[in-house]
């Protein structure tokens, strides 16, 4: 372990990521963070150029279909966890990268029931300074829809409810904020 | 905080300076798989849509715009400041899509290096897959990105593969590549 703070000295033939410090790590991998959700970004550009918002959406929406699951399953294996509750849940989303980027709090009321108030979204900031209303379908179709993607990897019977308007109002608002819950079927 | 920690402890705000170094490296080694999987779900679904021709021509635009984005901020962050063969080399070692590459980087002097990469998950799903995909991956996506990343170091660092693209069998070295400058 070298415990480096950057790679600014010589070339190191077999340098891995465990010879940084603790500190440049934590910076590491924000920026990954930040590379994973600018990839999507730029695959979403990169069709919309070439066929339009409408095709664009609907590839992000395959996309994602698949990378949901995907995500939730390599974090849960990496913790190790095994219970398909709303607070098993909200543990796997703060480690995905989203998360690392994005200003939020969890507040977990009971194991299946949670509110989740996100404070910044980078997506949504980059939407509102582009201008273009992109954020309309983005935080009013796509978003619920892919965090159903999310928790139905955990339970099918987790729903969400949003307690803010989507797409926010105003800057000053907060992103979004969440009811997430497992339904109860009614037994009367 | 270890990743078990993390799984039995709930923290309404966990930042990622709570985790303790081990669980830091895993996280990045996850990372880098999500990234490698959302790049190929994104293709798949373009692909399944509208065809392998059209999800290429998407790949290419979407590395385009990436390869500049990555190399600013990996290398800002870690001050990788050179514009030789070497800093090239210092950035595929941090890129995140490298992390579940295995290589071997030898520097036979300043202006000349080689980069062997022996293991390839990305090629190894698509030989799987049985769909040929990896003829213009390697051939073709690989061959540009490899260039603009160079390109970006150094717009006269000659880039050069050594081994045929795709390789011809699996037992094969995925590729190996020659970064020189004159």
């Amino acid at each position: 372990m070298r415990d480096l703070r950057d790679y600014s000295g010589e070339f190191i033939p077999d340098l891995q990521l465990s010879d940084f410090s603790h500190a440049t790590l934590v910076q590491i991998l924000t920026l990954y963070s930040q590379l994973y959700i600018a990839m999507d970004g730029f695959w979403y550009l990169a069709v919309m150029e070439k066929y339009g918002n409408e095709e664009a959406l609907a590839c992000d929406m395959h996309a994602w279909e698949r990378a949901a699951k995907y995500e939730m399953r390599r974090i849960t294996e990496a913790l190790n966890i095994k219970k398909r509750d709303v607070s098993s849940f909200m543990k796997a989303m703060q480690l995905t990268p989203w998360c690392q980027k994005m200003t939020y709090s969890m507040e977990i009321i009971d194991p299946d029931n949670a509110v989740f108030t996100v404070t910044y979204c980078p997506t949504l900031d980059a939407l509102e300074k582009e201008g273009k209303g992109r954020q309309i379908p983005i935080c009013a179709e796509i978003e619920p829809k892919i965090l159903e993607w999310y928790a139905a990897f955990f339970n099918p019977e987790i729903k969400f409810e949003g307690l803010s308007p989507l797409p926010r109002k105003s800057k000053d608002d907060v992103c979004c904020k969440w009811s997430i819950y497992k339904k109860v079927d009614n037994l009367l | 905080m270890s990743f078990k920690e993390v799984a039995n402890h709930f923290k309404s705000i966990l930042n990622l300076s709570d985790l303790s170094r081990d669980s830091l490296l895993k996280l990045a080694n996850l990372y880098s798989k999500l990234y490698i999987a959302l790049d190929g779900f994104w293709y798949v679904a373009v692909m399944e849509r509208m065809g392998n021709d059209k999800a290429l021509e998407c790949d290419l635009t979407a590395w385009q715009y990436r390869v500049a984005d990555e190399v600013e901020k990996l290398t800002g962050l870690l001050n990788i400041v050179g514009n030789g063969v070497s800093d090239v080399m210092k950035f595929f070692q941090v890129a995140l899509w490298f992390q579940q590459m295995k290589y071997e980087i030898q520097l036979r002097h300043a202006k000349d290096a080689i980069l062997t990469i022996t293991h390839c998950p990305t090629l190894e799903a698509l030989e799987n897959e049985g769909q040929n995909r990896h003829i213009h991956i390697c051939n073709v996506v690989d061959r540009q990105g490899f260039q603009r990343i160079s390109n970006f170091f150094n717009p006269t660092i000659n880039v050069e593969c050594l081994t045929p693209l795709p390789r011809k069998h699996p037992s094969d070295t995925p590729c190996k590549w020659r970064f020189w400058l004159d």
